[in-house]
């Protein structure tokens, strides 16, 4: 299971929103062969003050369009596999976010520590 | 590349997030050599009642002024320098009028590779 958070600056319609998002779940579902179900999202929009970035670190000239992506995942895929995750966002998002203003981090975390619902580890291994 | 979470209740003006962002930063240049150039953050605002803490947990005493900060940083800086970056976000808030009692923070650390600073490319990964 994914966990994502999507920050980006106030103005976009909900429907770009929204196709922001789906652009990021279809990558995730391209690049490490996430189940289409398995979509949990979390949407922030933020003011000038809340959402800092420096427009040029690393010869990226970023614009205030730029969206963060973090992604809590399951720890233990590729570096090739991770990578991946990185180029197919920036690839869905085109169009909607020039890929300079496409950031992204991954945050790897045990199978164990995810409960969908019920109260229950439901990656955990068995006793 | 470190991205920085930062919440707090709503009363603030934005120059004074500002301040409080633009001291993080800072704080995080001096101690554990971020790059100044490398600045990526978020500040939430939060309603009293989505804005939740203890104000006495281990005995420091806590305000509507706390600052929640949550940096996830690459892993491998020592416990020493992740001690000196607490110490010194204390010390440069405090400079602004946040308490030292009101400042949590927490550090999720990730690999190099785990980041992305645009064009979908990793570009802190190891070469092939």
């Amino acid at each position: 299971m994914p966990l994502v958070r999507i920050d980006l600056r106030k103005g976009r319609p909900a429907g770009e929103r929204r196709a922001i998002a789906d652009g990021v779940h279809q990558a995730l579902v391209e690049a490490i062969g996430i189940p289409e179900q398995d979509r949990f999202q979390v949407v922030t929009e933020h003011d000038e003050a809340g959402l800092i970035f420096d427009p040029t670190y690393l010869g990226i000239s970023r614009s205030d369009k730029v969206v963060f992506i973090q992604i809590a995942i399951s720890v233990g895929r590729p570096v090739e596999k991770r990578t991946a995750i990185f180029e197919r966002i920036a690839a869905r998002l085109e169009g909607l976010v020039r890929p300079e203003d496409v950031l992204v981090n991954l945050v790897e975390t045990q199978k164990e520590n995810w409960s969908f619902g019920n109260g229950i580890a439901q990656y955990a291994a068995k006793p | 590349m470190p991205f920085v979470r930062i919440e707090l209740r709503k009363g603030r003006t934005a120059e004074q997030r500002r301040a409080i962002s633009d001291a993080v930063h800072a704080a995080m240049v001096e101690t554990i050599n971020v790059p100044p150039l490398d600045k990526f953050q978020v500040v939430t605002e939060h309603e009293a009642g989505d804005f939740v803490y203890d104000a006495s947990y281990l005995d420091i005493q806590r305000t509507d002024g706390l600052v929640m900060i949550q940096i996830t940083l690459n892993v491998g800086r020592t416990v020493e320098a992740r001690q000196a970056l607490y110490k010194g976000l204390a010390d440069k808030l405090e400079n602004l009028g946040v308490r030292r009692q009101d400042l949590l923070v927490n550090l999720v650390e990730t690999q190099k590779e785990n980041w992305s600073f645009g064009n979908g490319i990793a570009q802190y990964a190891p070469k092939p």
